[in-house]
């Protein structure tokens, strides 16, 4: 039976938190570019 | 230049989602550990991340203490780049650590342990982390070069780390790439490996390039704010 990789608990968490830890990043970095703007 | 810096950020987004598409439906599942295998390619994308942009970092910091009394614009930016680097690094380590405990648990029975790899990595992670706090909380003119000579013996740990599975007995597995034999993995998982390397690497990059313009036009801002009161105090 072939299972989809998405459903794997801890394969999705890990991929989550890889997205959700480099996006926060981004987001401080925006943050800064907006408060140098204004 | 703006619709050069677009087509990197869509060409880096591009990137991304064929990594994912060959890391989860692509490359075959792992003989022995399943499914749950395919974390590697985002683990290896976040360390070799987390290495090259210390490695630049490093440089930075080496061509700022070459440069900080002979010509202060090269410093600047050199000191603005080691910035940006240090940054990315810390979040591709986070990455890497928090991707390798979750890895950790359903393959070892364990989210974490006191071994060699592991041990030296936090070391390296809290090292860095500490460099960004000097940065933020010092302050007067000596916090650059205080930061950049942190940063070249913060950098001796990354050998350490990357030789430590060679060095003593760990639970971390041998070093995927000249690992020697037995080490490594089988050929058909190689493409989720260089496509995770090179979007995460692009990744990196382009949110290095923007840091690195925030970071440096901040220097100048107060390069100007110093001269200005140099001015004031001396009329």
């Amino acid at each position: 039976m072939i299972v989809n990789p998405m459903f794997h608990r801890h394969l999705v968490l890990a991929y989550t938190a890889a997205w959700v830890i480099q996006l926060g990043y981004l987001a401080y970095v925006v943050a800064k570019w907006k408060a140098r703007k204004g | 230049m703006k619709l050069l810096r677009w087509l990197w950020v869509v060409v880096t987004l591009g990137l991304l989602a064929q990594a994912f598409h060959v890391a989860m439906f692509v490359v075959p599942p792992d003989q022995t550990q399943g499914e749950i295998q395919r974390i590697f390619y985002y683990h290896i994308g976040s360390w070799c991340g987390m290495s090259v942009f210390f490695a630049i970092n490093l440089g930075a910091s080496i061509v700022y203490l070459v440069y900080r009394n002979r010509n202060t614009q090269r410093a600047m930016k050199a000191d603005a780049l080691a910035v940006a680097a240090a940054e990315m690094g810390v979040v591709f380590c986070t990455v890497g650590l928090v991707t390798g405990s979750l890895w950790a648990r359903p393959v070892w029975g364990i989210w974490w342990t006191w071994d060699e790899r592991l041990t030296s990595t936090l070391v390296l992670y809290l090292i860095y982390v500490a460099y960004l706090l000097l940065r933020r909380f010092a302050a007067g003119p000596q916090m650059q070069t205080l930061a950049a000579v942190m940063a070249i013996f913060g950098y001796a740990d990354v050998p350490i780390v990357y030789m430590s599975t060679r060095w003593w007995r760990t639970q971390h597995p041998a070093p995927v790439f000249f690992g020697g034999p037995n080490a490594g993995l089988d050929p058909s998982m190689f493409p989720a490996v260089w496509w995770n390397l090179v979007a995460w690497l692009a990744w990196g990059a382009l949110i290095v390039t923007f840091r690195y313009g925030i970071a440096y036009r901040d220097q100048l801002a107060e390069q100007n704010a110093a001269l200005r009161a140099l001015e004031v105090t001396g009329s």
